[in-house]
């Protein structure tokens, strides 16, 4: 166990910007190339994932160890998530919970 | 504008990116361009994105902005030495005994804290807050009242095992001993059908 001051979050997502997580909670569910991660993305949240800034977050993340290429098919990369990135999503995810239901609770909407 | 027109705009905006990204996401790129121009996506939404994306990716790399920034570094950490050595002296920070409360079981840890904190006769109150299953047991959140100076210090939080089974859930505080201060702690209960019925009826009459 660690102790840490208040809002002093391990959280290594918070900073990562919303491409990120959005490309982590795809690939949650199996590996995929960029087309893929584009229309998965756009399916679940709405949001259009330009192409640039796609590729940006796929270079982050796999340099935080987040995410790994695999052997190329037919001209395209696909991705999978590692064991770090599963685990660092699921404590970001944790962490947008509580302000969700702090926020919720704040503004009179009910937790669920 | 012709689709030919369209791909040959964007294959020039690819090779504003560097060739070692060229020559890794390059042949991809353009695979992926041309299965956005076909679902309609527009040429100058796609060819924008590019743009955007080559200029991060090359001032990432620019060596003038690299030492620049790690000359910034040092710089502010040689100034940031003597705020540290001052901070460490003051009275405000001077480290006292704590108190550390560790919730050892998650489906009681409500009254466990309630009890740990009458013990100590901290003004702290505990919230049950419905949460998923990852968060049951865990503190979800504290608020405190009033500056830590006032207060007799700051509370630490203490990150465990989540009872789902993560590793990074508050699971205890470290409060200091003669902590004077109001605060209030939540605590994630299981989320019951009564919970989603009240939430939802409170939801329709626009209850608080």
């Amino acid at each position: 166990m660690t102790s840490r001051e208040l809002g002093d979050s391990p959280d290594v997502l918070r900073r990562a910007g919303d491409a990120s997580v959005l490309i982590l909670t795809s690939l949650a569910d199996g590996p995929k190339h960029g087309y893929a991660l584009i229309q998965d993305i756009k399916g679940f949240s709405g949001v259009q994932l330009g192409p640039g800034t796609l590729y940006g977050a796929l270079d982050r993340l796999e340099r935080l160890g987040l995410i790994a290429e695999l052997p190329s098919e037919d001209r395209r990369h696909p991705y999978r998530v590692t064991g770090a990135g599963v685990t660092a999503l699921r404590s970001h995810l944790d962490a947008l919970e509580r302000v969700s239901m702090t926020g919720r609770l704040r503004l009179g909407l009910g937790t669920v | 504008m012709r689709r030919s027109q369209e791909s040959r705009i964007i294959a020039a905006v690819l090779r504003c990116y560097p060739a070692r990204w060229r020559s890794r996401h390059g042949d991809e790129a353009t695979v992926l361009a041309s299965a956005l121009l076909e679902d309609g996506t527009p040429w100058w939404s796609i060819a924008r994105s590019f743009l955007g994306g080559a200029a991060k990716e090359r001032a990432s790399r620019k060596p003038s902005l690299r030492i620049g920034s790690v000359l910034a570094a040092i710089t502010l950490g040689i100034a940031a030495v003597p705020l540290v050595l001052f901070a460490s002296l003051t009275p405000a920070s001077a480290s006292g005994t704590h108190v550390t409360i560790v919730i050892s079981k998650p489906g009681d840890a409500a009254r466990q804290l309630e009890s740990a904190f009458a013990t100590h006769h901290f003004r702290i109150a505990v919230v049950e807050m419905p949460a998923s299953t990852n968060l049951v047991g865990s503190i979800l959140s504290i608020s405190t009242v009033g500056a830590s100076s006032d207060n007799g210090g700051t509370i630490r939080e203490v990150r465990g095992q989540c009872n789902g089974g993560g590793s990074d859930c508050v699971v205890g505080l470290v409060i200091p001993l003669h902590y004077s201060g109001s605060a209030r702690v939540m605590v994630g209960v299981p989320t019951t059908l009564e919970h989603v019925q009240h939430s939802y009826i409170a939801k329709k009459l626009r209850l608080p």
